[in-house]
C-alpha cells in the first residue's frame, strides 16, 4: 500500500512539474561563444547611489586573479521598456576588485537606464568549459541617503546572453499563470519597492495580490513588462500593519528584488 | 529544511516565518505545524517547542526571545514539525515539512538594532560533515563601517568541530591570516584588522568545514546594516557540468594557496 501511495505521489508531482515547468528554467545559449549576465536594477534619484562590484571573472574561473593583460568588459544599459539604450566599456585592471559607480557611466543616451547587464569576454578558447558559460551574477551595491554603507544583492535571474554582439533573453515562462509569494512578511512602517525584470523574449503580465488579513487576498492593478523591461511596484505599509504579497504571472521565477525603506534606512534582498 | 536564528556581537537576530509556500503548485501543505527551536550543545540537538502555526500565520522569533544558552554557538535553527520532537535528538529531523524546489521555500532572517534591520531570504539544509569552502569576498566597505565575515554551518551530527579558515589576497595570492570556524555555529570574524584595500578581493578557504559565508557591514552610526552571502565558485558559470567546473576552479586555487 505504501508503495502505491509513493508511486501516486511521484506521478502527481511529475504531472504538476509538466504543467507548470515544462521547459528548463532558462534557455541554454546555442553558441559556445555566448556569455551570460543578470539584469541588475539601477536605483536613481537624489537618495540613491548604485554601484557594481566588477571582478575578473575569467581569472577567478581559471585560478589566477593576477591579470597582466587588461581587458574590456561591456556594460549594456536598458530602459524600463526593454530598449537597449547604449553600452559602456570598462577596463578590468590588474587589481582584485573594481567598484563601478554607475552614475559615472550613466551619461548621455543612457542617463535614463533602469537596468544593466555586464558581459565579460568569453573564455571557451582558453579553458575547457565542459558545456558551461561564463556568467556575471554578481553584486550590486545600493547606498541610501548617503548613509555611507551599501546594501548588497546578488543577481536574481540568469537573464540574458550576449551572442555575437546580440543580446538574447534567456528566461522561460509557462502556459499557466502561477503565484509567487514573497517569503517575507511586510511590516510597517515601511515603504516596499519590488523591482521586477522580464528575462523572457515576450511581454509578461504580472498581477500583484496583497493580503492585509489572514488568507484574504486582494488583487491589485496588473502591469505588463516588455522583453528585457522592468517595473517597480511600491507598497506602503503603515505602522503596526503587516501584509503578505504575491504575484501572479507566467514567469517561472517571478522573484523581484525587494527594497524596504524605513526609519531613514533601508534593506535590500532578492525576493 | 531549517531556518536560521543568528546572533552576532552588538546586533540581535531575527527569523520571520510565514506559513505560505512560495508557489501555488508544489507542497500544498495545510496541516498545523509545531515550530521548534533546535540548538546543539556539542553532544545533542536540543529541541524546544515555541508555538503552533496554521496556514496564513506569521511569526517573528528574535534572539531576545530565547535563552542565551540556546545561542551559545551564535546559531539556533527553526524547524516546523508535523509531530512532537523529543527534547534531545542525535541528529536533525530529516522530514522536510516546509519544502519546495522551484523556488525554494524560504523565510526571512537577519539582524536588527535600535535603528534598522537587514535581512536575506534564508533556508539551510545540513551540510556534509567533511567538505571544503572556497569563496571570493567583494563585500568589504570603507569609511565609517565595521566589516565582518560570518560563516554559517549546520550538520546533521550535533558534535561541534572547529577548523581553520585561511584568508588570502586573490590578486597576489599572499597569505593574510588564519581564523577558526565551527560546525553547527555562526562564526563572526572581524575583518577590519587586516587592512584590506578597496581594490583587494579576499579569498576565504577552509579545507575541512563547509559553510555559507556572509559579509556583514555595520555603519558605526548604527543607522545602516548590510548583509549578503557570497556564492560558491560554481556560480561563476551556468549550464553544462557546473560541478565539474567548480571542482576545477577549487583545485586550481587550492593548489596555489596551499603552496603559499
Amino acid at each position: 500500500m505504501t508503495d502505491v501511495i509513493i508511486k501516486a505521489t511521484k506521478i502527481k508531482r511529475r504531472a504538476k512539474l509538466f504543467m507548470f515547468i515544462n521547459k528548463n528554467l532558462t534557455k541554454i545559449p546555442v553558441e559556445n561563444t555566448a556569455v551570460i549576465s543578470d539584469l541588475f536594477p539601477i536605483k536613481k534619484g537624489n537618495d540613491w547611489h548604485t554601484e557594481f562590484e566588477l571582478l575578473n571573472v575569467s581569472g577567478l574561473i581559471m585560478g589566477d586573479n593576477n591579470e597582466s593583460m587588461p581587458y574590456l568588459v561591456n556594460f549594456y544599459f536598458f530602459s524600463s521598456t526593454g530598449n537597449l539604450l547604449g553600452t559602456r566599456s570598462v577596463t578590468v585592471e590588474n587589481i582584485g576588485r573594481k567598484t563601478i559607480k554607475l552614475n559615472e557611466l550613466m551619461i548621455g543616451e543612457i542617463k535614463k537606464a533602469a537596468t544593466f547587464s555586464v558581459f565579460h569576454p568569453p573564455i571557451y578558447d582558453k579553458t575547457d568549459m565542459v558545456g558551461s558559460f561564463l556568467a556575471e551574477r554578481g553584486y550590486s551595491g545600493y547606498e541610501y541617503q548617503n548613509l555611507g554603507v551599501k546594501g548588497y544583492v546578488h543577481g536574481n535571474l540568469d537573464a540574458v546572453a550576449l551572442v555575437r554582439g546580440e543580446v538574447q533573453p534567456l528566461g522561460n515562462s509557462g502556459l499557466i499563470p502561477r503565484f509567487y509569494t514573497v517569503q517575507h512578511c511586510l511590516r510597517g512602517p515601511a515603504k516596499y519597492e519590488f523591482v521586477f525584470t522580464n528575462p523572457t523574449s515576450g511581454k509578461i503580465k504580472i498581477t500583484p495580490n496583497i493580503s492585509l488579513n489572514k488568507n484574504n487576498w486582494l488583487a491589485k492593478e496588473s502591469f505588463i513588462m516588455n522583453s528585457l523591461g522592468s517595473h517597480t511596484l511600491t507598497v506602503d505599509i503603515k505602522e503596526n500593519e503587516k501584509a503578505y504579497v504575491r504575484f501572479k504571472s507566467k514567469l517561472y521565477l517571478g522573484r523581484p528584488v525587494v527594497f524596504r525603506i524605513s526609519n531613514d534606512s533601508m534593506d535590500v534582498f532578492h525576493g | 529544511m531549517f531556518f536560521p536564528l543568528m546572533k552576532t556581537p552588538n546586533l540581535e537576530g531575527f527569523c520571520d516565518l510565514i506559513y505560505e509556500g512560495p508557489n501555488n503548485w508544489e507542497n500544498r501543505i495545510h496541516k498545523p505545524v509545531q515550530i521548534y527551536l533546535l540548538w546543539s550543545n556539542g553532544k545533542n540537538w536540543n529541541s524546544k517547542e515555541l508555538m503552533e502555526m496554521r496556514v496564513g500565520d506569521e511569526a517573528r522569533i528574535t534572539t531576545v526571545d530565547v535563552d542565551k544558552e540556546c545561542l551559545a554557538t551564535g546559531l539556533a535553527l527553526i524547524y516546523p514539525s508535523l509531530k512532537p520532537l523529543d527534547p534531545q535528538l542525535n541528529s536533525l529531523p530529516s522530514k522536510k515539512v516546509w519544502y519546495s524546489e522551484i523556488p525554494a521555500w524560504r523565510n526571512t532572517a537577519g539582524f536588527y538594532n535600535q535603528f534598522t534591520q537587514v535581512s536575506y531570504q534564508a533556508d539551510i539544509e545540513p551540510l556534509p560533515p567533511k567538505a571544503s569552502l572556497l569563496t571570493f569576498h567583494p563585500f568589504i566597505q570603507f569609511g565609517e563601517v565595521i566589516n565582518n565575515l560570518l560563516v554559517l554551518n549546520v550538520t546533521n551530527d550535533p558534535i561541534i568541530h572547529s577548523g581553520k579558515i585561511s584568508m588570502f589576497n586573490s590578486h597576489d595570492k599572499s597569505f593574510v591570516a588564519d581564523s577558526l570556524i565551527s560546525t553547527n555555529s555562526l562564526t563572526t570574524i572581524p575583518l577590519d584588522a587586516y587592512s584590506f584595500k578597496p581594490t583587494d578581493l579576499p579569498i576565504f578557504y577552509s579545507s575541512n568545514i563547509a559553510g555559507i559565508p556572509f559579509g556583514l557591514g555595520i555603519a558605526k552610526s548604527g543607522k545602516m546594516l548590510s548583509l549578503e552571502h557570497t556564492h560558491p565558485p560554481a556560480s561563476l558559470v551556468l549550464h553544462g557540468d557546473r560541478r565539474g567546473i567548480q571542482g576545477k576552479i577549487k583545485k586550481s586555487w587550492i593548489e596555489k594557496l596551499v603552496k603559499v
